[in-house]
């Protein structure tokens, strides 16, 4: 069903914008403006798979003009948001397969081919997450904890010590140097450790789980340094025994100067079928 | 199962309230999944990914502080020039003006040198330098180089 909006630009100025892909939804279903805050979002649909597009100009959309706006984060980011307002808007109705950010088709024919070719995996994968719930939790460490973690225990920085209280200047400073690099991949070592006990940990809670980069201080703002990004798909009726242990995982390591975020339910961008 | 119920003496068990982790839907939660996750497939319009990373980084560091910047009514990324084109074109003109100015204030140094010939004691000390005197090109003519 073509919009209104689209019968008015005419066929070759807009383009589709593909949002995802979820269970058949009748058009009139979403009220989600579309990516340019107009142009409602609307499925156009094989059997019971529907992708959700709207239609956007292609003088904004061309291959040349987008190239250029991705550049242009205050164009960029209100637009980030408002792909994942859509995709949100029709969770509404059941699961939805998250799409890459600008997936651009030039007609209703090239969205139906790659409904007719992914219908198989796709139908599949959103009987898999019907229900389940994609969550993400981040770890920050305050500044010092790491050292805290090691300084105490450590036994060969406990050796290394007593030795250079009793060397002479000049070997104390090699010593001290040696201690400090020790002191550094010990550190690294044991926050690895302690991170992946925590991540098997919340794991066990869920069907899947992922780890992704850590973000770096300057990106995510914070004076704590993030040492787990990760993301989870749950069963939906698990979230909430899920969340409390989270919580009960926050309490537990607050003191070692850990804290917890979370965040979601997010539609399954982590956890998408890859297709060719 | 008990030692728990100590921690929570106000939140029911099964209700999923979070009171000691923080709940953060950030913005950065959302570029990072929009950009970098999803399903990929080919689309008819090809958009180049390569500086994806770079790109994550910018808008990263753009979020990190917008949000903060929002609660405190501060729209600073307005006026970072790598972040938007709006401020990048406000940058070229305010560079485009600094240029001007100096231009004018480099002008008037000429005209003033121009009007006072006599060597100041700057100029004087100058020529007690062997050999320095060759790379100063503001006075080619007016400055006697020590002789050779």
């Amino acid at each position: 069903m073509d919009s209104p909006a689209r019968r008015k630009e005419g066929r070759e100025l807009s383009l589709y914008y593909l949002y995802g892909f979820s269970l058949a939804l009748e058009p009139f279903s979403l009220q989600e403006k579309g990516m340019e805050g107009e142009n409602n979002v609307f499925p156009l649909s094989y059997h019971d798979l529907s992708a959700l597009v709207s239609c956007v100009p292609l003088a904004v959309y061309s291959e040349k003009a987008l190239n250029e706006s991705l550049k242009d984060l205050e164009w960029l980011t209100p637009r980030v948001k408002r792909h994942e307002q859509a995709i949100k808007a029709a969770m509404q109705f059941g699961p939805v397969i998250p799409v890459r950010f600008c997936t651009l088709y030039k007609s209703r024919a090239r969205i139906l081919e790659v409904l007719r070719n992914q219908y198989e995996p796709f139908r599949a994968f959103l009987s898999f997450v019907q229900d389940k719930e994609e969550w993400g939790v981040k770890i920050y460490m305050a500044e010092e904890a790491g050292e805290k973690l090691v300084q105490k225990t450590n036994p060969v920085l406990r050796a290394l010590d007593d030795r250079i209280s009793a060397a002479s200047t000049g070997e104390s400073y090699f010593l001290r140097k040696r201690r400090e690099q020790i002191l550094r991949e010990e550190v690294e070592r044991s926050i690895e450790a302690l991170t992946e006990e925590l991540y098997a940990q919340l794991s066990s809670w869920s069907v899947a789980g992922r780890r992704n980069c850590v973000l770096d201080r300057r990106a995510t703002g914070r004076a704590e340094e993030m040492i787990c990004n990760a993301a989870f798909l749950l069963a939906k009726e698990i979230v909430g025994e899920f969340v409390e242990g989270l919580d009960r995982l926050a309490v537990d390591y607050k003191s070692q100067g850990l804290f917890f975020e979370l965040s979601g339910p997010w539609p399954p961008y982590n956890f998408c079928p890859r297709i060719q | 199962m008990s030692q728990p119920e100590l921690h929570y003496p106000l939140v029911p068990r099964g209700s999923g309230e979070i009171v000691h982790a923080t709940r953060g839907d950030t913005l950065s939660d959302v570029l990072e999944r929009v950009l970098d996750k999803g399903v990929v497939i080919a689309g008819d319009i090809a958009i180049r990914l390569m500086d994806i990373e770079l790109l994550t980084i910018h808008i990263r560091l753009l979020i990190a502080s917008v949000e903060k910047a929002k609660e405190m009514g501060i729209d600073w990324w307005e006026h970072n020039p790598f972040l938007s084109q709006k401020a990048r074109e406000r940058e070229e003109r305010r560079n485009l003006t600094e240029k001007e100015e100096e231009i004018k204030a480099l002008k008037e140094r000429v005209a003033q040198l121009e009007s006072s010939r006599s060597p100041s004691p700057l100029t004087a000390e100058r020529k007690t330098r062997k050999g320095r005197g060759k790379r100063e090109p503001e006075f080619p003519s007016s400055t006697p180089v020590s002789a050779e």
